[in-house]
């Protein structure tokens, strides 16, 4: 089995016109082959959770597709790469970070994940997930809360 | 923009930079310290950097918004950035008042997936706007005088 790359992620995604994105067509630096510096997850945003007491969001469905799964990992969770899913608790305590719309450059503490549905602390003090859109773009990856950077 | 040659000067590529925009006071701050939140996964920070009207060209290819190259491009980049050492080889710095362009050439060094070695210079323009008081980039131009790197760009036979 072949895992999917982030690279092969965005093209499907491009095909399916996600995010009004263009089809990226890489070269450059992507061209040469390298390990991933670290594993990370790129996903969309497909539903947003029910708002707090407060009346804030800090919980959002998503799928998500790893860039490049180790050998192991991948046995282990063939049925979630196939299905764009992650694994319960696979994400937690890493770093989300949105890529697109109004949190652009905002990063969250991954503070547990299911299949399709992340919750986040604001660690990163960016506020909550309010501003947040269905179809917006974002990284997980492992990379642990050491203060606010 | 005032193309005013400023600076011309060789500098080792530990120079200690801020790791935000806000810290960005000078252009070379800027660039600096977006190849270190590359360098260090900082995807936050890195984004920091970058204005929101970014448009990036890279080695024959286009990157038109901040958001194509945030998704498309930029972990490429930064597993690059984990993987090889950047020292700058040359570098100018020109312009004047909010919009400055910083030119510098790296040569660029280490091992890529197959273990082969990755030795090549690199040139990069980058173009920078002060806004509330921070410079973030708003145009950057990646290509290399590597012959056989060239090569290997898809569109690069077609130029």
């Amino acid at each position: 089995m072949r895992a999917l790359t982030v690279r092969d992620f965005l093209r499907c995604m491009a095909a399916l016109a996600v995010g009004g994105l263009a089809s990226p067509a890489r070269a450059g630096h992507g061209d040469t082959e390298v390990p991933p510096s670290m594993r990370r997850f790129a996903g969309k945003v497909m539903a947003l959770g029910a708002p707090d007491a407060k009346g804030d969001v800090y919980t959002f469905k998503a799928t998500a597709q790893e860039e490049a799964v180790p050998p192991l990992i991948a046995l282990r969770k063939a049925d979630a790469i196939a299905k764009a899913e992650f694994v319960v608790a696979e994400v937690k305590s890493w770093r989300v970070t949105f890529l697109t719309g109004e949190l652009l450059g905002a990063a969250y503490h991954v503070a547990d994940n299911t299949a399709n549905e992340v919750t986040v602390v604001d660690l990163y003090k960016h506020g909550p997930l309010n501003g947040l859109k269905v179809g917006d773009l974002f990284f997980v990856e492992e990379i642990y809360f050491q203060g606010r950077d | 923009m005032r193309a005013r040659l400023t600076a011309f000067v060789l500098l080792a590529a530990s120079v200690a930079v801020p790791a935000h925009a806000q810290d960005a006071r000078t252009p070379i701050d800027a660039v600096d310290a977006f190849h270190r939140a590359l360098t260090q996964n900082n995807t936050a920070g890195a984004l920091s950097l970058l204005a929101r009207d970014l448009i990036v060209f890279e080695f024959g290819v286009v990157d038109p918004t901040l958001e194509q190259y945030a998704f498309a491009h930029m972990p490429f980049d930064m597993n690059i950035a984990a993987a090889t050492q950047w020292k700058i080889e040359t570098r100018r710095m020109g312009g004047g008042g909010d919009d400055w362009w910083v030119v510098t050439t790296y040569r660029v060094t280490g091992t890529d997936k197959q273990g082969r070695p990755i030795d090549n210079t690199t040139l990069e323009t980058a173009v920078l706007r002060r806004t509330s008081g921070a410079f973030r980039i708003v145009h950057i131009h990646w290509s290399t005088n590597d012959p056989a790197f060239n090569a290997q760009v898809p569109g690069a036979a077609a130029r």
